[in-house]
């Protein structure tokens, strides 16, 4: 039998949870239940991670709750999400029903630099379940299991539709998502099993990484797309790279005394700022990183200038312009403020990545207007022009010369606290 | 055209740098109409923001490799060539201002200021402007006359309070007239008096101006004394001091030439 007491405080949380129902389009008409909710998700089968805010710990072992929050789950490309999902009730009666998984879905980012974000529909099979969530704190955890995962580089936010109508033996509630649906963590698919600096993945930078090559898949592919992703900042609009030779010593993420990459510095900014400008080293580097993140080894190279102390180039388009506008191409003088003496590349093999600038040639000296990849190292990357040495790239006719300086890429990845970097060597 | 504007404050030549707080110099900055943004512990920058239109960024040099923003660039734009091309207003007598575009293309000029006892950067850099297609397009001009002003005060008063930093509070003495507080740097045995308290006593006018220069009257007789200079103006001639016109605790104090030399005006 009962109590009055706890019918009348049924019906106030009834009512307060009626007037605070959503949308008159919603299925349902029925209220929800107050003090009913997900205390747990458990992603199973993803690769442990981190982020800036564990690093150098990793994720903990349960996604959700943690502190910090753990914000992405990282899967291989084409792999299932699997999920666990604990629901909790904290009222003092007991509650019953049916939890029905219906729809789940990927928000991914827009293509390009569009603002905004597309659906990616995943899979899931839908079946109902008996659910019972005893008084005063009872759970049943729930296994939810997502096929159609996308077969290729990818970020986005899960998320899940389900019905979850309870009942008290009294009265009914609903607290599914009718018909929307329920952001989940989101959730990053890499290519290839993180290797390297990357052998402990970074979740904020897979949503950047995954971002700038989104949709490819292979090594090939990937290394292609994530050059001219980072490039041009695909799929990231409100957070976009930018080419600064000029950038003042200490603002540099890229530590070169000690070899290390503030990740988290980086990332910090990157996640602030609308345009986060990078060295060539920088970009050489954060090029590597991300590689090793889909699990694509490269290194970084320095080019020294042949002769003098400064290259003459050929125009250069530096990243964030528009490579596609010719006058956005600059022929810098060894003596021209913004000249350099060297520049940094990521090489795999024999074949050179530079995300920093679009060229306006290629080194067949053909029009070009985009970043470099797949190109081979060879001599053509400095050429004698009229007793002037030009650098990077365009020549048919130059000598051999030795500029590289091989694997110039950073040993570890770090983290600062204050205003230095403390190194993790 | 919002603009963020860069400083970079003094590295001392000879690896001092004995204040580095004060380099910010917030009560400048905001006694000229701007309003603490947040702070950057990361960089060690101070943002300021005025009317929301644009952002003052100050902060402190800490590695001898930054001095490469000041560096004898030889392309740098010479500050007399900047002055015709630019029109650019006086900076302090005394130091060696260069104005350089250090990568117009991205919309970033910068300054260097070398004084005798140490130099610092300034880089302005415009806010992008982006097109449609969210690619950044290059900003309409180069040193505006605001970030010029905001400049050349920001200077005159970062090189006056530096200069005076080092000095030390001396028993009044009797210059041009008036007796006045006095400071001496412990090293040169250069005095300096107090020129607010000069002023004061001989009944002479103060006229600020935002560019960090006072203009003095008396009668018909006026003197041009621009903070951090090394010269001051009397009635219309210039006159070469043998230190720089410095700040300690808001008032300037000057070589006691210069208040020998005013005193001997009569204003009437």
């Amino acid at each position: 039998m009962r109590s009055p007491t706890r019918i009348l405080s049924l019906i106030v949380s009834l009512l307060l949870a009626f007037f605070s129902a959503e949308s008159p389009t919603q299925t349902s008409d029925l209220p929800t239940w107050p003090d009913v909710h997900q205390s747990q998700r458990d992603y199973q089968n993803n690769l442990t991670a981190t982020d800036r805010h564990y690093f150098p710990s990793a994720y903990a072992a349960v996604e959700f709750p943690a502190t910090p929050p753990v914000t992405h789950a990282l899967y291989l490309k084409g792999q299932n999400i699997v999920v666990r999902v604990t629901f909790r009730n904290d009222l003092w009666f007991p509650l019953w029903g049916n939890l029905t998984w219906k729809n789940a879905r990927l928000r991914v980012p827009k293509q390009h630099k569009d603002l905004g974000t597309d659906i990616l529909p995943l899979q899931l099979t839908t079946s109902t379940m008996p659910i019972y969530l005893s008084a005063n704190g009872g759970s049943q955890t729930f296994e939810l299991t997502i096929s159609g995962c996308p077969n290729y580089v990818a970020v986005g936010g899960l998320e899940v539709q389900y019905d979850l109508p309870l009942t008290d033996g009294l009265m009914l509630g609903d607290n599914g998502t009718r018909n929307g649906y329920q952001a989940f963590e989101r959730v990053a698919f890499l290519d290839n099993s993180p290797t390297g600096l990357q052998a402990l993945p970074w979740a904020d930078l897979a949503e950047n990484a995954c971002r700038w090559c989104f949709g490819s898949s292979g090594t090939d592919e990937v290394l292609r797309e994530m050059t001219r992703g980072m490039h041009y900042s695909n799929r990231n609009p409100e957070h976009m790279l930018s080419y600064f030779p000029g950038k003042e010593t200490d603002e540099c993420y890229y530590k070169g005394d000690q070899d290390e990459l503030d990740l988290t510095w980086f990332l910090n900014d990157l996640f602030v700022y609308l345009w986060t400008p990078l060295d060539c080293r920088e970009f050489a580097a954060i090029l590597e990183v991300s590689l090793e993140l889909n699990g694509i080894a490269t290194t970084c190279d320095r080019i020294w200038a042949h002769i003098s102390n400064r290259f003459y180039y050929w125009p250069l388009c530096h990243a964030g312009m528009d490579s596609s506008m010719i006058e956005n191409y600059t022929d810098v003088r060894p003596s021209d403020p913004g000249g350099f003496n060297f520049h940094f590349i990521a090489r795999r093999s024999n074949l050179v990545f530079d995300a920093a600038a679009s060229y306006k040639y290629s080194y067949l000296g053909l029009a070009h207007h985009n970043p470099v990849w797949h190109w081979p190292v060879g001599e053509h990357w400095q050429a004698p022009v009229s007793n002037r040495f030009f650098g990077l790239c365009y020549s048919l006719t130059s000598k051999a010369v030795s500029p590289y300086e091989q694997n110039q890429g950073p040993i570890a990845v770090g983290r600062t606290t204050n205003a230095g970097p403390t190194s993790i060597k | 055209m919002s603009i963020l504007i860069l400083m970079l404050s003094p590295a001392l030549s000879a690896g001092l740098l004995e204040e580095p707080e004060s380099c910010f110099l917030p009560d400048f900055v905001t006694s000229i109409g701007h309003s603490v943004e947040r702070f950057d512990l990361q960089r060690q920058r101070f943002y300021f923001k005025k009317a929301g239109q644009y952002t003052v960024s100050v902060r402190v040099l800490r590695h001898e490799g930054d001095r490469t923003l000041i560096n004898e660039d030889e392309n740098q734009l010479g500050f007399a060539g900047a002055q015709r091309e630019l029109g650019v207003p006086g900076l302090p007598v005394g130091t060696d201002v260069r104005f350089w575009n250090q990568a117009p293309v991205w919309g970033q000029w910068s300054a260097s200021v070398r004084s005798r006892r140490f130099r610092f950067g300034v880089v302005v850099e415009a806010t992008p402007k982006m097109n449609a297609q969210r690619f950044r397009v290059a900003p309409d001009h180069v040193w505006t006359t605001e970030q010029v002003t905001f400049f050349e005060a920001y200077t005159r008063r970062l090189v006056a309070r530096n200069e005076a930093s080092s000095l030390r509070s001396e028993a009044n003495a009797t210059f041009g007239g008036a007796n006045v507080p006095t400071l001496r740097c412990p090293r040169t045995r250069q005095r300096f008096g107090n020129l607010h308290a000069w002023t004061r006593q001989r009944g002479w006018s103060w006229t600020h101006h935002e560019r960090g220069y006072a203009t003095l009257r008396k009668g018909s007789d006026y003197a041009v004394i621009p903070l951090g200079a090394q010269k001051i103006k009397v009635n219309g001639t210039w006159i070469t001091l043998p230190d720089l016109v410095v700040e300690q605790g808001n008032e300037w104090y000057v070589d006691p030439a210069a208040l020998t030399e005013l005193g001997r005006l009569g204003g009437d």
